[in-house]
């Protein structure tokens, strides 16, 4: 990122919630924020051929591992965010190093595996963990004023944090090995990268930013259940990715973005939701490979050749 | 001998069990063998062909076995109108059909709910009444999907092993190249496998629909099992899936008589990650 880009991006995080005011409209932002952290960080796993079909199953980790540091333990906010990040990154670890040694069509079957699992486990532990009907009064971060715009704030400051992190681990050497797994994996392997390694590495990464995101979702909508982190969770995180466009960095947000606001418009509840969005995910791949992000260069494509035409007739 | 009963009753349920989800897993296995894709869609075809079931036999009032042949056949010929429309353009791009799959399901399971509601629905049973079996009693409807169950998987494995097209099906499955080389048409092959795969769905949504409630999420049980009895069994292979399934059907039995679903339910991802640690390839993975 240039850094008039970067500054224009601070400025406008900045006046945003201000402009917004509206609670409404300002928890809508808070989403879109969050929704674009969790698709992002699902792509640096696109990045290395992955897919995950678990990532809420990792948000969930952080969610609840924060919210029970501080309300059994008394932790603070501050410290139980980053630990649940830690968690769900620790998790991916211990589940990549089997899974990730194989094929991607392993990996997808052991997240999608185990996201049914945390659901599981999750509903099960009625006294530990509220059981079905989740966990109540999760306190706010303190010294954080009371109030939505502040935490619009705040979610402003995470957002801005992620996507920095995640540019610039796809900008490094790690993230050119990334791509290169994900394209020549055999070759990769004979020029002496461990790629199972550098899997396990993604995998850590992209899991502790959804951790990460999870507790900041928990502190900010102070209830959590385990209905929040199933495996259609994960999948709605695919589909901002992939309905925005995998193949650039800004597709994953402006899927996110795209989407959430579409939700709110439609405003449909469940089935018809899941038929929008089922529909969407599935003619994005028909059609629209690259997402929404190449629907811009197909438009500015059409307008080049009118442009050209027009100049030598 | 006062426990016998008991047994008796965790072992038919097993056995239930296990014939079920390798009906489903049997489908998805054949997909995968074939195409390379993962069909998130299989669980939700089982659903739909389940609704159907429930549509031509309670409110059009059909009698169960023609409505169950029904929808068998239709469930089939959905088959492959999805192979033809949808997966054939997808053909060999692993993530963007899987991603297309979810979306089928998404959309689909959405679509149904819309229609039917969330509210369970039931088929009633056809042949009431139990036996005994030394002192056990075990209720005709059971034996009935057990005998149907493995009476179709037999069939299968006839249908694969002996029959000309099964031969093609391995062929493809071994040597994608040279089965081409030797003239075999893939296009056919992938149209045959979503037929049979999707004809199983529809035989095992048939079997058990009297015995279990039909509404638009049962999908979910049967393709999470199917998924987890493919990793056991090993990608591809037809009699490590039936394996993988009877183990998974047993051990789903016994932890549900003694603990709960939910115990059952993780410890097979257990025993999936110590598989995937110590066999990845599955318990009887395919040998050419």
């Amino acid at each position: 990122m240039k850094r008039n880009e970067f500054l224009i991006l601070v400025v406008a995080l900045a006046i945003l919630p201000y402009l917004i005011q509206d609670p409404y409209w300002l928890h809508v932002y808070i989403t879109t924020c969050l929704n674009i952290c969790l698709a992002a960080s699902l792509r640096i796993l696109w990045n290395v051929g992955l897919l995950s079909c678990g990532h809420a199953a990792f948000m969930g980790l952080g969610a609840y591992t924060s919210a029970l540091l501080t309300i059994k333990a008394g932790v603070s906010p501050w410290l139980g965010m980053p630990l649940g990040a830690l968690l769900a990154a620790l998790v991916a670890l211990g589940l990549g190093y089997p899974a990730l040694r194989l094929t991607g069509i392993y990996f997808v079957l052991v997240s999608f595996a185990f996201n049914e699992v945390f659901f599981l486990i999750a509903t099960r532990l009625r006294e530990f963990a509220g059981g079905p009907s989740g966990l109540v009064g999760i306190p706010r971060p303190s010294g954080l004023p009371p109030g939505k715009l502040a935490y619009a704030y705040f979610a402003s400051a995470v957002f801005l944090i992620t996507l920095i992190v995640l540019l610039r681990f796809e900008r490094s050497r790690v993230g050119q090995i990334w791509l290169a797994i994900r394209d020549t994996e055999l070759r990769s392997r004979c020029v002496g990268i461990q790629t199972t390694h550098y899997k396990l590495f993604a995998f850590g990464v992209s899991s502790f930013f959804a951790g990460l995101i999870g507790g900041v979702y928990a502190h900010y909508i102070a209830f959590i259940s385990p209905s929040d982190f199933t495996i259609w969770q994960s999948v709605y995180i695919q589909l901002y990715m992939i309905v925005g466009g995998v193949g650039s960095f800004l597709g994953p947000i402006v899927g996110s973005l795209a989407l959430t606001v579409l939700t709110e418009f439609i405003r449909a509840a469940g089935p018809l939701q899941s038929v929008v969005y089922g529909i969407l995910l599935a003619a994005v791949m028909l059609f629209l490979p690259g997402g929404l992000i190449a629907l811009g260069g197909h438009f500015s494509a059409l307008f080049r050749k009118r442009t050209g035409a027009a100049k030598n007739p | 001998m006062d426990a016998f009963p008991f047994y008796m009753q965790v072992f038919s349920n097993g056995v239930v069990l296990a014939c079920y989800y390798v009906l489903v897993a049997l489908g998805l296995n054949l997909i995968m063998g074939i195409m390379h894709i993962i069909n998130f869609a299989q669980g939700t075809v089982y659903m739909l062909s389940a609704m159907l079931l429930y549509i031509l036999c309670v409110e059009l009032g059909l009698h169960y076995f023609l409505a169950g042949a029904l929808s068998i056949v239709g469930t089939a010929l959905l088959g492959i109108v999805m192979e033809r429309l949808l997966f054939r353009r997808l053909l060999g791009q692993f993530l963007p059909s899987l991603v297309m799959s979810l979306g089928l399901l998404l959309a689909i399971e959405g679509a149904v709910w819309l229609r039917f509601g969330i509210i369970s629905k039931a088929i009633p049973g056809v042949f009431p009444g139990t036996f005994d079996i030394l002192g056990a009693s075990v209720s005709y409807e059971r034996l009935v999907v057990i005998i149907g169950g493995l009476l179709l998987i037999g069939g299968l494995f006839l249908f694969i092993r002996h029959t000309k097209a099964g031969r093609a099906i391995r062929a493809v499955e071994q040597d994608r190249e040279a089965a081409i080389l030797y003239g075999i048409e893939i296009s056919a092959i992938c149209r045959l496998v979503f037929i049979v795969s999707f004809g199983l769905s529809a035989a095992a949504a048939f079997l058990v629909s009297p015995m279990l409630v039909i509404d638009p999420n049962i999908g979910h049980t049967p393709l999470l099992k199917g998924l987890v009895i493919i990793v056991l069994g090993g990608m591809g292979s037809v009699t490590g899936t039936l394996v993988g399934g009877f183990i998974i059907g047993f051990i789903e039995s016994i932890a549900s008589s003694f603990f709960d679903n939910t115990i059952g339910s993780i410890f097979s991802f257990v025993i999936l990650m110590g598989i995937l640690l110590v066999r990845p390839s599955g318990l009887l993975p395919y040998r050419m």
